[in-house]
């Protein structure tokens, strides 16, 4: 009877071991996953704000303002050119 | 045979004591190196295990993004790279540097340049502030000695457009002008720091705990319309440009939220660039700079008088002979306007007509109701170095100085206060407060004047718009506007010049229902013209023609001014 409890703790006790080192090791492993989605969220929040960037400088009015008149020959409509349609 | 097993036995003896002896002297000696390991020199081991282990990692925090009130970016903090050499380092490894030959960020010549001129240095910058991309390139060759340096920078995508009001940051991310300095403790991000442990390639492997979370910055969002901001800046450098001013500034106000739309100086600075910068351009002088309002001071005389009953628009005043004596001053008009009535003293600009009023009445009344507008205190924008202004408070006014009062003379005023009292009247008579920040809820406001005397006072307004009036330049076609010229000698060494001169013009629109307010000034223009309708009406034009098309308020005089569809069609 002692001898079989004895076994089967034994048993038990491997077993859990086996299991805490395999859930630490499982540990690791998703600490680093989330160290590299967060290193890869640093580089996207970077990206972005370059972007934001890029795109307020081609977007900004004076640029727009003088390709409208200069490339695409645009022209504020006259006061008699406008068209006033009432609903 | 018995002799050697004789000797034999003892040996045994002996030879069992002594490895007995050895396996315990052993045993002593471990059990003595672990005691010493694990209980004397426990706290400095384990200390220095963490050392190879535990690291302490900053968390970022980025600082807040300024945005427009539709969410356009007017300051961003993006990352950087700064490239630096290790000299010493570097020249041990010549032979490797033909890899940066032809490199489009740092070329061989350069590189080799650089580092030979240091070469017993261990630290050279080599580029600052490099997009992480073009770092990248150089930084893809990996010559030895050569590191990289993340740094923030901010950038202000609007440049010179905005660049009073956001303001900038210092080298260290504080706030140093504007709103960057206003807002400093919103946009200021917080960087944290946890705790890791590293396995040997330098991999984290498990989190030990947080020690101070990271807190981004907040983003700001201002009542500034970019669109309007940079219509006006662009206005304004036209006007000033033109009449060769020193400067001036301009303000859109939304009179139904108190929100400033447009808020733009000259001269102005690229924040981006600050290398060579003249500080009179830091300068909000919209908020920091004062000047006596002149003329455009008069529909406040008005009002007070129409509120307190003592006048109509259609009460006539005598303004002959177009001059005043008051005390041992005389008043002077530009002619001699003769009988007319309240509306005419604002369409022509009578001084005589003003001060006729201002004289009339109680000596604390005008005084009183022009702190009402909002003159000589603070606006509630809360700008790093806003001016308060000056509206004196005395116990006893001479004639001569309640004259004066009436006409924008002995009081100083900001480009936003002025703003802020046309706004009053664009209102309906209630007074909101000022702001550079998005509202979302209009707050109460505070009736200054009654609902009746500011539609009066804005009908009066429109004469001085029209074809009589002193601001025909100020005119937007197929909408009715209303507003007031003023032209003011500037004081230097504490007397009026002569031929220096502040142009001033506010006005607001659409007239019929009006809501927009633009203040233009014109600080100084040396050209033959500096009357106010001559040199800020045409750029006050120009904005709010803008301002209503942008913002799509329908045309409320579009008669003979913009084409019916009968008149397109009689010409197709």
């Amino acid at each position: 009877m002692a001898t079989w409890a004895v076994r089967a703790l034994l048993a038990l006790v491997v077993m859990t071991a086996i299991g805490v080192s395999y859930s630490v090791y499982k540990a690791r492993q998703l600490t680093d996953e989330s160290q590299r989605l967060q290193r890869q969220q640093t580089k996207l929040e970077s990206e972005w704000s370059q972007l934001l960037l890029e795109h307020s400088t081609w977007g900004s009015y004076a640029r727009v303002e003088r390709l409208a008149r200069e490339k695409l020959g645009m022209k504020l409509p006259k006061d008699d050119e406008r068209v006033l349609i009432k609903p | 045979m018995t002799q050697a097993r004789k000797t034999r036995q003892p040996n045994h003896r002996l030879r069992w004591r002594f490895v007995l002896a050895f396996w315990v002297v052993c045993a002593c000696l471990l059990i003595g190196r672990a005691f010493d390991l694990q209980v004397l020199q426990h706290g400095f081991l384990a200390h220095q295990g963490d050392i190879r282990n535990l690291r302490t990692e900053p968390l970022a925090a980025h600082r807040g993004v300024i945005r427009d009130r539709d969410g356009r970016p007017l300051a961003v903090s993006t990352p950087v790279v700064t490239l630096w050499a290790n000299p010493r380092e570097a020249m041990e490894h010549q032979e490797q540097w033909q890899r940066l030959a032809g490199n489009p960020v740092i070329g061989l010549k350069e590189f080799a340049s650089k580092v030979k001129r240091h070469k017993d240095r261990e630290f050279i910058y080599l580029e600052r502030g490099l997009a992480p991309k073009a770092a990248e390139k150089v930084l893809a060759e990996k010559i030895p000695g050569l590191y990289k340096l993340t740094e923030y920078r901010r950038y202000y995508p609007a440049g010179e457009v905005t660049s009073q009001v956001v303001g900038f940051t210092n080298i260290d991310d504080k706030g140093q002008e504007g709103i960057e300095l206003a807002q400093d403790k919103k946009l200021a991000g917080h960087p944290g720091r946890k705790k890791v442990v590293r396995d040997l390639l330098g991999r984290v492997i498990q989190n030990i705990e947080v020690e101070k979370p990271a807190r981004p910055g907040e983003d700001v969002t201002l009542s500034i319309d970019l669109r309007l901001q940079y219509l006006a800046y662009r206005s304004l450098l036209t006007a000033v440009q033109k009449f060769r001013a020193k400067g001036g500034s301009a303000v859109v106000v939304d009179a139904h939220t108190g929100e400033v739309l447009a808020m733009v100086n000259q001269p102005s600075y690229n924040p981006n660039n600050r290398e060579d910068l003249d500080t009179s351009a830091l300068r909000n002088r919209a908020v920091t700079d004062l000047f006596e309002p002149g003329s455009t001071m008069k529909p406040f005389t008005v009002a007070a008088a129409l509120e307190m009953g003592m006048v109509t628009p259609t009460t006539t005043i005598n303004t002959h002979p177009g001059s005043l004596r008051v005390g041992d001053k005389t008043i002077h008009d530009h002619r001699d306007y003769g009988v007319i009535d309240i509306t005419t003293v604002l369409t022509k600009s009578s001084n005589v007509g003003a001060s006729k009023l201002a004289l009339a009445m109680d000596p604390m009344a005008l005084p009183d109701y022009l702190e009402r507008f909002g003159f000589g205190q603070s606006t509630a924008i809360h700008f790093p170095g806003e001016s308060d202004g000056m509206l004196p408070l005395r116990s006893r006014w001479r004639d001569v100085e309640r004259a004066a009062l009436s006409y924008g003379y002995g009081l100083s005023v900001s480009t936003a206060q002025l703003a802020q009292a046309y706004a009053v009247i664009a209102n309906d008579g209630v007074r909101l407060p000022l702001t550079l920040h998005k509202v979302n809820k209009v707050p109460q406001g505070e009736q200054v004047i009654g609902k009746q005397t500011s539609r009066e006072l804005v009908t009066m307004l429109e004469t001085v718009v029209s074809r009589v009036g002193t601001a025909r330049r100020a005119k937007v076609p197929g909408y009715l506007v209303a507003g007031k010229t003023g032209t003011v000698h500037k004081v230097i060494n504490g007397g009026y010049s002569k031929d220096h001169y502040i142009g001033l013009f506010a006005g607001l629109a659409p007239a019929s229902d009006p809501r927009y307010v633009a203040v233009v000034v014109i600080d100084d223009p040396r050209s033959d013209a500096y009357y106010g309708g001559l040199v800020a009406a045409p750029a006050f034009s120009r904005i709010m023609s803008g301002v209503l098309r942008t913002l799509h308020v329908p045309p409320d005089k579009p008669d003979g001014m913009i084409a019916s569809l009968d008149a397109e069609g009689d010409r197709s």
